[in-house]
């Protein structure tokens, strides 16, 4: 116990457990920019795994302009590094421990940095990535490779699922949790129906669903118990000359497939902001356009951040 | 539980005896855990909190218990919408003391399970830290240095721009 007879109080002998609570109201920034640096036990208290359960990076953007050539975007150096100094720091100072990681939607992460993040989080359970352009299907992999207890992916739509899908199926055991950020097509739809059969949690919410591939998620997915398609634009092929056509109702035999569902979550309503901008990106929401933070929210809690 | 108008009495580790009502009391698990093992009749020996520090304590703890009083009272009327403003700038004030009376008050605060006080005074060090340099840390609260020139020279290579081989 402490010598309460001393005058002198040492803050480097304060209590770990006092010490990690102070870090805990820190952010990211402040966190790595030297307190691990001020003496031994500080440091000690800075790797706390209680500090690093959750690498939440989301404050953090990309400097980048759009360019007409993939990856379609360009990263300013220097944003680049600012990123990979947190990252270096960060992760020496986790020491493996952590579990949830969640990256902004302007984070433009390069297939580097997703090499190095993902080999120093070998027990990631949940990964929040929606910006997968600077990525390469092989640092993708080798990433998923290396996160044998992953249970819940957000990310973006992309154009080749079956190689992800396939290699999540054979390393991660206990994935059970897919939000998807843009419009799931057939193809994707099949592919996670193909690839991840015991999928429990799916969220397409703000994007263009076509009916014939919720039919298809309903009717395959046997093991789904939460379904999200909040604000979706659900649509349906059409003869021409109108070629598709939006659905203002979901009919009663869809309805009775998703009965099985514990939770089915939708929202199709002129009133609602959400639908609305929805329907004014067409599909595909630009989450800068709207309040900071706006893109974290699911209807799922689960999902939400 | 007692009415609020008995009294208990506290001895800290000079030896100087500290009065406090039940409600405040109260705003101490510990002392609240110690009362009902042993009665209130005893005096409560807190030997790890010397007298300056427990004066801020009973400061602290009779104005959060006067604070919720006032608020079961009339419904809350009594403290208003901008109470509960009023009792966080009054703590922000309070916890301006010098470096050695704010870590004692920390340790007294996770010793007698004082929730909100460890929490306010937890902030106030955290604010203090904010923005500064490891020097500058370690100059506010008198740290030594304690790494070895190795240790420094890994520290230093974790501010590198670039990825290096590990």
């Amino acid at each position: 116990m402490e010598d309460s007879y001393s005058t002198v109080r040492r803050w480097e002998d304060l209590d770990i457990d006092i010490l990690v609570k102070i870090f805990e109201l820190l952010d990211i920034f402040q966190l790595t920019s030297g307190i691990a640096h001020v003496c031994s036990t500080w440091r000690m208290a800075c790797c706390d795994p209680l500090l690093w359960k959750t690498l939440d990076l989301s404050m953090l953007k990309s400097n980048f302009i759009k360019i007409p050539l993939e990856p379609f975007v360009y990263v300013d150096g220097r944003s680049d590094t600012t990123l990979t100094r947190l990252l270096k720091i960060s992760l020496s100072l986790s020491r493996g421990n952590i579990m949830t990681l969640i990256f902004h939607f302007n984070l433009y992460i390069s297939d580097d940095q997703l090499t190095y993040t993902a080999e120093r989080c070998p027990e990631l359970r949940r990964l929040v990535l929606p910006a997968w352009n600077r990525i390469k299907k092989t640092g993708m992999i080798k990433a998923i490779r290396g996160w044998k207890h992953l249970e819940s992916l957000t990310m973006p739509t992309i154009a080749n699922p079956p190689y992800l899908l396939e290699e999540i199926a054979a390393n991660c055991e206990n994935f059970s949790e897919l939000k998807i950020m843009g419009p799931c097509d057939m193809f994707f739809a099949s592919s996670i129906a193909t690839y991840l059969p015991k999928l429990r949690v799916l969220s397409l919410r703000c994007s263009t669903l076509f009916k014939d591939v919720l039919i298809l998620i309903l009717d395959n997915l046997q093991h789904l118990e939460v379904l999200n398609i909040s604000h979706c634009i659900l649509m349906e092929t059409a003869p021409p000359p109108q070629h598709k056509r939006i659905i203002r109702e979901i009919d009663p035999a869809i309805h009775e497939k998703a009965s099985r569902l514990r939770e089915f979550l939708t929202c199709m309503q002129d009133s609602c902001i959400m639908c609305q901008r929805t329907r004014t990106d067409e599909g595909l929401v630009r989450w800068y356009k709207y309040e900071e933070g706006l893109w974290k929210t699911d209807e799922v809690r689960s999902l939400s951040l | 539980m007692a009415s609020s108008s008995k009294t208990i009495t506290v001895v800290s580790s000079d030896g100087d005896e500290f009065e406090m009502t039940m409600k405040a009391a109260e705003q101490s698990k510990l002392i609240t855990h110690m009362l009902d093992e042993f009665g209130v009749s005893d005096k409560v020996p807190l030997y790890n909190v010397n007298s300056e520090t427990m004066a801020k304590v009973m400061e602290y703890c009779k104005k959060h218990a006067d604070h919720e009083a006032a608020k079961e009272e009339d419904g809350g009327a009594a403290i208003g919408a901008g109470g509960e403003e009023e009792l966080k700038k009054w703590d922000d004030e309070f916890l301006k003391v010098e470096n050695g009376l704010l870590f004692n008050i920390i340790l007294a605060a996770n010793y007698l399970e004082i929730k909100s006080l460890l929490d306010s005074s937890c902030q106030a060090v955290a604010d203090m830290i904010k923005g500064k340099t490891p020097e500058q840390i370690r100059e506010i609260f008198n740290i030594k240095n304690d790494f070895t020139p190795e240790e420094e020279a890994k520290l230093r290579s974790e501010n590198e721009w670039a990825f290096q081989e590990d």
